[in-house]
């Protein structure tokens, strides 16, 4: 009867003891550990006719599925990926690489990484951007999501208020065994390799220096250099020369909001790679945005809803090389829409699009629809 | 020996303190964050710089990396070590206030991950000296720790004025 109340004392002692160095434990090693996140579109998409109803069917889609997942070794050693359902069937890796801290603010990256160019291939989850889609600038002239293997340093400069990234990745896969990649109405945006058994003719570089030291204001400048991967050996008809080349800005004042992007691609050895391809790619990409957007509730609550209206003209065939210039590649895009941001993280998304081409004077349009998260 | 133990009247009282003392601890000194000392010397830096004269720092009783900032045997500050989430780490920061409980300088001393670091930019920082928490411009590229930092000072200020409260 005795040793009742002292072995129950002794277990309940042991139980906290064991408490007390989870504690400590989790209060040593919590900067280290496994990291979740996520994020996630899924959208509707409906084509309209002249008097907005709908002249074919609709779509719905899980756009994007995203699953972050990170290991923290040690507060110098982190591991990055991100796994992505596209349309629930196609899988792939989206980043995959090892961030190794040589200081505070500056570290080597190496794997399957994001090309830092423009402003949505880097800040590509939904709530952050307007819209139910990408711009279509960053779709056809920046082929987001554009991520390629290699290695690359990334830092920050507090002084000077600069982030800035440079990396040696592998370029896009222009021409695969007979096929071309490369074409005049998407650019090339086929040729992205995505980590998947990547075939490597020739490194390119790509960088992108960010100032963010003026109040409200972040600008980006970014570029791209290099040469196409082809699937034959030493094979200069079946390559092109890539300069990538990108200036953006975003700017937040109270209730409003603007952002813009102007990106720049110049490709040579078209002339060979279309009349050895039977392709058509441009030799000169050219587009940019502009966007502004207006918080209409009060921002002292939680939620935002913001109204925002956008220009973007994408063009593929800017200018072209022994080939004739397609007038249905140079593109605009006018779109007004609403975001209504439940939280950060968490948003609805509407809008409406006019679609135009320089080949028709016949506007398309589009009515959008979206669920955007992140966490 | 067990037997021993228990024929001794004072053990359930022992153990009681013992399971206090561990339950009590983990709250209040095991939960603090120790600072690397990269962050400490930054700490250290910037406070010697903000207040330029003869001062003496001496952990606070609330936590014991918040301090009395003393000169000449008056308080003329509080520098509290603070860290906060970013989206997938943690930053360290510095919060100076006056004896008043006012903010008077913030300083971001490490901020860990590729995303976010805009928040370390002065400029910024400077708004939370003379705003209310709600007028605070965002940063594009670095929402989530905006939001955090917005918390993490929000939450500290209130805390410093709720222990002033207790010492009187």
């Amino acid at each position: 009867m005795n040793l009742k109340l002292p072995i129950f004392s002794l277990f309940l002692t042991i139980t906290v003891l064991s408490h007390a160095q989870n504690t400590a434990e989790n209060i040593l090693s919590s900067n280290k550990g496994i990291v979740l996140g996520g994020y996630a579109q899924i959208d509707g998409n409906f084509n309209l006719d002249d008097d907005n109803k709908m002249n074919s069917n609709g779509k719905l889609d899980v756009h994007r599925f995203v699953t972050f997942l990170g290991y923290k070794f040690n507060d110098r050693i982190t591991f990055v990926s991100e796994i992505e359902y596209e349309h629930v069937v196609e899988l792939y890796v989206e980043q995959a690489f090892l961030d190794y801290k040589i200081k505070d603010n500056m570290s080597v990256q190496a794997g399957l990484m994001l090309i830092p160019m423009g402003i949505q291939n880097l800040y590509h989850e939904p709530p952050t951007y307007n819209g139910v889609e990408r711009t279509n600038v960053d779709k056809y002239i920046i082929p987001t999501t554009w991520r390629e293997i290699g290695v690359g340093l990334n830092g920050r400069l507090d002084e000077q208020s600069i982030n800035y990234q440079f990396m040696v990745v592998n370029g896009p896969l222009g021409y695969d065994n007979g096929t071309a990649n490369f074409t005049g109405k998407n650019g090339i945006r086929s040729g992205r390799q995505k980590g998947a058994e990547v075939i490597v003719s020739d490194f390119d570089v790509a960088g992108r220096v960010s100032y963010f030291g003026m109040l409200g204001w972040n600008f980006g400048a970014s570029f791209y250099n290099g040469k196409s991967e082809t699937s034959e050996f030493e094979a200069d008809s079946t390559q092109v020369g890539i300069t990538m080349m990108g200036i953006d800005a975003r700017y937040n004042n109270g209730p409003f909001q603007a952002r813009g992007q102007y990106t720049l691609a110049n490709l040579e050895n078209t002339a060979e790679y279309n009349a050895k391809t039977s392709s058509d790619v441009g030799s000169k990409l050219l587009g940019y945005y502009i966007e502004a957007g207006y918080n209409i509730l009060n921002r002292k609550s939680d939620n935002d809803l913001i109204a925002f209206a956008r220009y973007e003209n994408y063009n593929t065939h800017e200018e072209t090389d022994g080939i004739t210039t397609n007038l249905a590649y140079d593109r605009v895009d006018r779109t007004v829409g609403l975001t209504y941001k439940l939280n950060k993280g968490a948003a609805f998304k509407a809008d409406y699009q006019l679609r135009s081409n320089e080949a028709s004077s016949k506007e398309t349009k589009h009515f959008n629809l979206g669920v955007a998260v992140w966490f | 020996m067990i037997k021993s133990i228990a024929k001794q009247r004072v053990t359930p009282v022992i153990m009681a303190g013992v399971l206090l003392c561990l339950y009590v601890l983990p709250s209040s000194v095991l939960a603090q964050w120790n600072p690397s000392n990269k962050t400490l010397a930054k700490a250290q830096n910037t406070i010697d710089q903000f207040f330029d004269e003869d001062i003496v720092k001496s952990s606070i009783n609330l936590n014991s990396n918040y301090y009395e900032i003393i000169h000449l045997d008056s308080v003329v500050g509080y520098a509290c070590l603070q860290q906060a989430p970013s989206k997938h780490d943690n930053f360290d920061f510095l919060a100076i206030y006056s004896p008043q409980m006012e903010l008077i300088k913030l300083r971001v001393l490490t901020y860990r991950e590729n995303y976010g670091g805009e928040i370390a930019n002065k400029r910024w920082l400077k708004q939370f000296l003379n705003r209310q928490v709600d007028d605070i411009q965002a940063i594009s590229g670095a929402t989530i720790s905006v939001e955090s930092m917005k918390l993490a000072v929000t939450s500290l200020t209130q805390k410093m004025k709720n222990w002033q409260k207790s010492q009187l």
